[in-house]
């Protein structure tokens, strides 16, 4: 409903603005077809100049929620890490996460984003690169991770699997749950519908996938490396910054969330026998993770936005890719308004996404 | 049954022991303990050894460049400071009238220390205080008055800019916070939409594309005199974003003190502002205190975001410190001091924030 209305006002804003400068009142959104000129430094779509500037937008889409998803599950990680350590037990492992927070928490991302970027800039060359098992590369190209030979096939292939096994489970449940309202071929219809559709895009798949599974292991050649996945040092740098700042604050957040479980839970869990791995896996962790959710939304929304100092260090993300699409075209109105569309729409399609997995931990019942 | 013989028998022998079971309840409770602990201890004493012969016994203090930093000492580069501490502090600002920006960041961090007083905890004396103060900023930083020559404000830079985006950010976004939160919770209809789809609209896009906003859409729409100069269109968006935050923070304070606060103030025969004034905000102030202290401190980080707009703040001096190829290889030593100074107001901002709370009692309520 909000979102409906902040389009809208937006919307109205700029055709009155547009009206009162130029006298036309519906802003020439052409531009968006015209080819744009310039490059982009590194993007995960491909990207050149004659590409027309929707293009463009699409890109820097692309890399924000790239390095935005990337910041997210590193931070998730490293916050979930962090908010354990109080719980070992160990005064020392836990001043050493407090002492971490506290530093890296009071200094701005900015000047985190461009030590990293420097400290990157300044590894080793490509000949001499830092080798980590002999799988991955550190050197001031960037890092050098391997990848699967075709991923898209591999994200399609894991995503069919998945409806596959849902639709089969509900599939089971629609045929032995009598007691549902809806009707009959509604209720096992869909179920089997989307089934036989995952089954059929599997087996289509089938033949593609050790070929797309194949590891695709970086290997230097000359100069540089071949194969892989080659991470530039703008990413990279981006990446581990935001992982550090944002995983301080998803720390804190997972800290919180841990130590509020009752302690009669977790001493009821322990004199059930569980083993200490399990009293957090299944106690502790579900019981904390009503409280955790609202807060790491908001937290995971704030990674996704501060993607946008990328501009500090050049990685294009979809705020550099506006402000050079503001400046070339001369139209910044009409830029600024596709920007802050596109930053409202990711915004509310991850709130979206989080609420539901929200009402999920919720329905666990328990408050 | 106590026997007083018996207790001065059970103390520990003296300071010395005391600590050594302490230390042992604390940190080798039990062999898994002890492990964690032994492995921290290592790694602790390694990180701490490598950086002591890093940033002391194998630094360097005296070298004209950093390929004669590299040749001294394998350790940190701190002449790099010595040599370009005038351009990490004071930006671009003119060499010989660097005093002024010296001075004037004297007078704002002395008006933000003066202002957590509980003294000037009041509105009027903290207008007098800041008004006093920012006039002297102002007139310190731009001259033009009193035999002082003007600087633009485009040379303005280093820890005084960071300061005074900081304290006119405080300034401006306070209360157009309190007005947001306000007129969403008590205005009519119309009011409360316009205020929740600002403050939604703002809080949904990152800070930059605000500043960004503000910078152009400003000078689009508005004449020159109206809108000011680049720095203080910056500083409305800046003013903005934090208020926008910190008005939902408030309004949830708001809506925790209820009605009954509310009608007890009206039924006194107070109007709207005067119950505002005596009888809600200060108690709204006190609930949301923990949370304002937070965006406080973020907001400090964040006045960095001006670097992108093209000010020298300190984020921007740092890169400018190291620009000049003769110490570009000292960036890290360069890096590791603005931080320092980053953290020593962040760090104070959030411990100020921490007694503060202890101080007005939340749980006194």
């Amino acid at each position: 409903m909000r979102l409906v209305l902040v389009v809208l006002a937006i919307a109205v804003a700029v055709v009155v603005i547009h009206w009162l400068l130029s006298g036309s009142p519906f802003a020439a959104l052409g531009f968006l077809f015209d080819p744009t000129g310039w490059d982009i430094a590194y993007s995960i779509l491909s990207f050149n100049k004659n590409d027309p500037y929707w293009w463009a937008f699409v890109v820097g889409v692309t890399n924000t929620v790239t390095a935005g998803m990337l910041g997210i599950a590193g931070a998730t990680v490293l916050g979930f890490v962090t908010g354990l350590a109080p719980l070992a037990g160990n005064r020392l492992l836990s001043d050493l996460a407090r002492a971490y927070v506290d530093i890296v928490r009071n200094i701005p991302l900015i000047l985190q984003a461009a030590f990293w970027y420097g400290i990157i800039l300044h590894l080793p060359p490509a000949r001499s690169a830092f080798g980590v098992f002999g799988i991955a590369y550190l050197s001031n190209r960037g890092f050098c991770v391997p990848k699967f030979a075709d991923t898209v096939t591999v994200v399609g292939a894991v995503i069919l699997f998945l409806v596959l096994y849902r639709g089969v489970a509900a599939t089971w449940r629609a045929w032995h749950n009598r007691q549902e309202t809806s009707s009959a071929l509604w209720r096992r219809g869909v179920p089997i519908l989307t089934t036989l559709f995952a089954a059929a895009g599997l087996t289509l798949l089938l033949p593609h996938l050790p070929a797309a599974f194949a590891i695709d292991v970086p290997v230097l050649r000359g100069l540089n490396f071949r194969g892989g996945f080659q991470i530039p040092p703008e990413f990279a740098a981006l990446a581990t910054a935001i992982i550090l700042y944002r995983g301080a604050y998803v720390g804190e957040i997972f800290r919180g969330g841990f130590l509020s479980v009752p302690r009669g839970q977790i001493e009821a869990a322990i004199s059930l026998g569980l083993k200490p791995w399990m009293v957090l896996w299944k106690v502790r962790l579900p019981l904390a993770l009503i409280l955790i959710v609202p807060p790491l939304s908001s937290e995971y929304m704030t990674i996704v936005k501060v993607t946008s100092i990328g501009i500090v260090i050049g990685f294009a993300d979809l705020f550099m890719v506006s402000s050079s699409a503001a400046v070339q075209t001369g139209r910044p109105i009409e830029v600024i308004l596709v920007m802050m569309l596109t930053y409202l729409l990711l915004n509310y399609s991850l709130s979206g996404a989080l609420n539901v997995v929200n009402r999920r931990v919720r329905a666990r019942g328990y408050d | 049954m106590t026997v007083p013989g018996a207790i001065t028998k059970a103390q520990p022998a003296g300071a010395v022991a005391e600590l050594s079971s302490r230390i042992r309840r604390r940190y080798f409770r039990n062999p898994l303990d002890t492990v964690m602990s032994a492995t921290c201890l290592v790694l602790l004493c390694l990180a701490v050894l490598k950086l002591v012969r890093w940033g002391i016994s194998d630094s360097v203090w005296d070298a004209r460049n950093s390929a004669e930093c590299m040749q001294r000492g394998s350790g940190a580069c701190w002449a790099v400071i010595h040599a370009r501490f005038r351009v990490i502090v004071f930006g671009v600002y003119p060499y010989a009238e660097q005093w002024r920006p010296a001075v004037a960041s004297v007078v704002l961090i002395a008006a933000c220390l003066a202002s957590s007083l509980p003294f000037f905890w009041n509105v009027r004396r903290l207008a007098v205080l800041w008004g006093l103060s920012l006039i002297g900023f102002l007139t310190l930083m731009q001259g033009g008055v009193l035999g002082l020559a003007l600087v633009g404000e485009q040379y303005w830079g280093g820890l005084a800019l960071t300061v005074f985006v900081f304290a006119a950010m405080m300034i401006l976004g306070m209360p157009i916070a309190v007005l947001l939160a306000l007129a969403r919770h008590y205005g009519p209809r119309w009011m409360r939409l316009a205020a929740g789809t600002c403050i939604d609209l703002v809080r949904a896009v990152p800070l930059i594309t605000i500043l960004f906003t503000a910078w152009l859409f400003f000078s689009l729409l508005f004449p020159e005199w109206l809108t000011g100069g680049k720095l203080f269109r910056a500083v409305l968006g800046f003013s903005l974003f934090f208020a926008c935050y910190e008005a939902e923070v408030l309004r949830g304070g708001v809506q925790a003190i209820g009605r009954g606060q509310e009608e007890a103030a009206a039924a006194l025969g107070l109007r709207f502002w005067q119950r505002q004034r005596a009888v809600i905000l200060p108690q709204v102030w006190r609930l949301c205190l923990p949370q304002t202290m937070n965006l406080v401190v973020g907001a400090f980080k964040d006045t960095s975001y001006i670097s992108i707009l093209g000010f020298f703040d300190l984020v921007a001096t740092a890169t400018a410190a190291i620009g000049s190829g003769e110490w570009a290889a000292a960036y890290v030593e360069v890096y590791v001091v603005v931080a320092a100074l980053y953290f020593v107001f962040t760090y104070s901002l959030s411990r100020y924030g921490l007694y503060l709370e202890r101080r007005v009692g939340v749980a006194q309520r």
